[in-house]
């Protein structure tokens, strides 16, 4: 659905991805770990075409975006829905009117069936009766469901998490993660994450790749992924072990 | 709406000459970038009704809120042009000519320019400050996913609301800044409020309105203009939105001085 093809980004004159290559399939939920400053959230970026590569080419079912201007990146975006790591709530817009933002702006809906629409997917993500609370007012964890419900509103074929649990706790974190869950199976999204939290990684994912300095070092299920020899993906979980022991 | 990063085009060297260069290439596309982003906005002028409760807040803002600064700025400023004028003018006993000096200075120039600076320093340099943090936290962003038009969205309406308000703005401080002018001369020079009067409007012409009213529409554009690339541009954080914030006032006086010469170079 997603590819990747030999793809390079350098920003600030660093190289960040080099020569990446990543299949991400339909309907999957694809997980992208590694540590901070690897590149996780320059690929996302690349794929809603907020930024573009230096080199190489992403695909959309097998249709080269880099093409894409105007109208046609306007609707290749609608595809996506994309949950930012502050949630990215426009500050000055209670909850409602930053969930209902997608659809006053891009649908011709009326008043009354986007109110119902918008309780409907704040329910899903259990902020019911959040409606008039404006951002300043939202814990870390209810600003980024808010964030999801804006991100799912107008039922994207893809979910984008640029790390949705980074800055919570742990039970609000399993909380986001139940939330994903929950709309994967409800909605039948493909699920594309990043994050470097492996609770979340190993409970939601489909598939596992592990980005390191720019370049794909792993790619393959959970299990494979668990019983890799990789001295990265040993350190990697090493040093969350204790975090995860028998919780996935 | 694309902001590339400086060094994605043009990076970094350990030559001073080449940095130089860097230097002005960069400048040079940023100010590329950022008149192409007020010509876009034009574009949007149409779609205002859209963004009719948005307008109204940024009018609201550069208008209402500046209101006092710009009232006592603008009372001062007649003040002490009569009274530096004024003194001087009794030298020669004609005084009562005052009104017509501080008037011309006030349509012609203080007007638009004080009007302007107070907008710069009050109104541009919050717009960069917000739009700053929008882009720091990601809202921009995510309005460019939504496919939400930022130009049309955010930068638009401040400009408009600008080009509205500045203008507005200017008048007023031109007529209170006659009043304080009237006020110097009848306490301090003894010249009639009558005659003071007579002698403002006698040369006042539609000409000094109509290119006051001009200087004050190209300086709104300004303002606003490099308050908003500013701050869609900032990067790095709080020490982003500071530097984008110091950035947009100092630019924003530079070209309202720079370009407030050029205008009355044309018409004068």
């Amino acid at each position: 659905m997603i590819r990747f093809e030999s793809v390079s980004k350098s920003l600030s004159g660093r190289e960040v991805l080099k020569n990446f290559s990543l299949n991400i399939e339909k309907g999957s939920a694809h997980t992208i770990l590694g540590p901070t400053g690897s590149g996780k959230t320059v690929t996302l970026r690349h794929i809603v075409k907020l930024l573009e590569p230096d080199d190489g080419c992403i695909k959309f079912d097998g249709v080269d975006i880099s093409s894409f201007n105007g109208k046609d990146l306007e609707l290749y975006r609608t595809k996506f829905g994309y949950l930012f790591q502050s949630g990215a709530l426009i500050a000055w817009m209670n909850v409602a009117d930053n969930v209902a933002l997608p659809l006053r702006e891009k649908t011709k809906m009326g008043e009354v069936e986007i109110s119902r629409r918008v309780s409907e997917v704040l329910e899903l993500v259990g902020m019911g009766g959040t409606e008039g609370k404006m951002p300043d007012e939202l814990s870390g964890g209810m600003r980024k469901r808010a964030g999801l419900a804006r991100a799912i509103v107008i039922q994207p074929e893809v979910i984008l998490f640029d790390e949705p649990t980074s800055g919570l706790d742990p039970i609000m974190s399993r909380k986001i993660d139940d939330v994903i869950r929950d709309l994967k199976s409800v909605l039948g999204v493909t699920v594309v994450m990043v994050t470097h939290d492996l609770i979340s990684a190993f409970s939601l994912s489909d598939r596992i790749s592990m980005i390191f300095e720019g370049q794909i070092v792993f790619d393959g299920t959970v299990p494979e992924f668990e019983s890799s020899e990789n001295g990265l993906i040993r350190d990697f979980i090493a040093a969350q072990v204790p975090k995860v022991t028998k919780q996935y | 709406m694309k902001i590339p990063m400086e060094s994605d085009y043009f990076p970094d060297s350990g030559n001073i000459l080449v940095n130089l260069g860097r230097f002005v290439l960069v400048n040079i596309r940023n100010s590329g970038i950022g008149v192409m982003m007020v010509l876009e906005s034009f574009l949007f002028f149409p779609l205002f009704h859209r963004r009719w409760s948005e307008l109204v807040r940024q009018m609201f803002t550069v208008g209402i809120k500046s209101f006092g600064v710009v009232s006592l700025v603008a009372f001062f400023t007649g003040m002490i042009l009569s009274l530096q004028a004024g003194i001087e003018l009794r030298d020669y006993g004609q005084e009562m000519r005052v009104g017509t000096l501080v008037t011309e200075s006030m349509f012609r120039e203080m007007g638009p320019f004080m009007a302007a600076l107070i907008l710069a320093a009050c109104v541009g340099s919050a717009m960069a400050a917000e739009l700053g943090t929008m882009a720091v936290s990601e809202e921009i962003a995510a309005l460019e996913v939504m496919s939400i038009n930022p130009v049309y969205y955010l930068v638009m309406p401040r400009i408009l609301a600008m080009m509205i308000m500045c203008p507005a703005l200017t008048v007023y401080t031109n007529i209170i800044g006659v009043i304080g002018g009237g006020a110097v001369a009848y306490s301090q020079l003894d010249v009639e409020w009558r005659v003071y009067y007579d002698y403002a409007v006698m040369y006042l012409d539609m000409k000094e309105v109509l290119v006051g009213t001009l200087k004050a529409l190209v300086f709104a554009v300004i303002v606003a203009g490099v308050g908003c690339y500013q701050g869609v541009a900032t990067r790095g954080g709080a020490v982003g939105v500071g530097i984008a914030t110091r950035r947009s006032v100092v630019i924003s006086f530079l070209l309202i001085i720079a370009v407030g010469y050029f205008i009355t170079r044309s018409f004068y």
